[in-house]
């Protein structure tokens, strides 16, 4: 596992970015109501008029308006995928192709056999890992039961 | 030729930013959610629900307790800055150093602070980088699993941004359309 940063300083890049993107949305969204302002106009309608009418759309979040609150809900979740932590084992379960490695934790004394020889093995899937029977790391169910401090790595 | 009317919108983060780092971020000692104070001093696991490393054998002894970095409270308390600003937030290890207060036992039983005067007190996040040990995920760097702060961040954007759409177009700002 790679060495965590204690500056903050990659949380502020993600923040930053996310924070443009959402004003370049906002931008953007800015330029939709103004040409909906000239269509209607050029409809016939009054500016007064125009606005009332795209003000109801904004309160009603029609067209222009849910696609602006989608694309924010977007950036908001693509911010969730590399700002906020994983659970390993739910990382795993949601990417059932992709392969890990049982890797050995820091411990004082010595590891367990089971631990000892999953960690042995090579690569596999998580449900190739759960089809060993000594369960996924920390889960309890390997020798050193709640001791375990293994993880299981993504392999590169 | 007619001119050309801009819409201007204001966006700043910085009261939601300083909220979010002390209570949701940074929170206390006893929250129920992991945030980066409850993982230290009550749930003893890292951002990632990993278990953190356990003392060796004199520390437990020394301390009265198995409990990795925390022994009077001090790091907990004293090792957290935040700097927020409107499009920026950082949560970081202050670079300051650590009293060099410590516990420890007496022969009789009790227990006593001590303040050790030793040349080489570690700074917070020199404490930092030691605590978070390869293959434990520690603290910084991500928030910790199931953070809801993007969510809430999205929230914000749009309970700052709509608001000021709504009230432009009630003034009934002009566009001329240029030719």
């Amino acid at each position: 596992m790679p060495k965590i940063a204690i500056t903050g300083s990659k949380t502020n890049l993600l923040i930053r970015i996310a924070t443009q993107e959402i004003i370049k949305e906002t931008n953007y969204l800015f330029d939709q109501i103004e040409s909906e302002q000239m269509k209607r106009q050029e409809r016939g309608m009054t500016p007064a008029a125009a606005n009332k009418s795209i003000l109801a759309d904004v309160k009603n979040n029609a067209d222009f308006m849910k696609a602006w609150n989608n694309k924010i809900d977007k950036i908001a979740e693509a911010l969730q995928n590399e700002m906020v932590a994983k659970p390993v084992n739910i990382y795993a379960d949601a990417n059932p192709q992709l392969l890990f490695n049982w890797i050995l934790g820091f411990v004082k004394t010595s590891h367990c056999g089971d631990c000892e020889r999953m960690s042995q093995m090579e690569a596999r899937t998580i449900e190739e890992w759960r089809a060993e029977g000594v369960g996924l790391p920390r889960e309890g169910l390997t020798e050193c039961n709640i001791g375990c401090k293994c993880m299981l790595e993504e392999a590169k | 030729m007619a001119k050309h009317v801009r819409f201007k919108f204001v966006v700043d983060f910085t009261q939601f930013f300083k909220r979010e780092a002390e209570k949701n971020i940074i929170g206390d000692e006893t929250t129920h959610s992991p945030t980066y104070r409850s993982l230290i001093a009550r749930m003893k696991k890292g951002i990632r629900m990993d278990a953190a490393p356990g003392n060796d054998p004199e520390t437990i002894k020394r301390k009265g307790k198995d409990h990795w970095l925390v022994d009077t409270g001090e790091t907990i308390r004293k090792m957290f800055g935040v700097k927020a600003s409107k499009y920026n937030l950082e949560v970081y290890a202050k670079d300051i150093k650590h009293s060099g207060r410590h516990s420890y036992f007496t022969k009789k039983g009790g227990r006593v602070i001590k303040t050790a005067r030793a040349k080489n007190r570690p700074t917070y996040q020199q404490l930092m980088e030691w605590h978070n040990k390869d293959r434990y995920s520690g603290i910084f760097g991500q928030l910790p699993a199931g953070s809801q702060f993007p969510k809430r961040f999205a929230e914000e954007a749009k309970r700052q941004i709509i608001p000021q759409i709504s009230a432009a177009l009630s003034k009934n700002v002009k566009i001329q359309v240029k030719m």
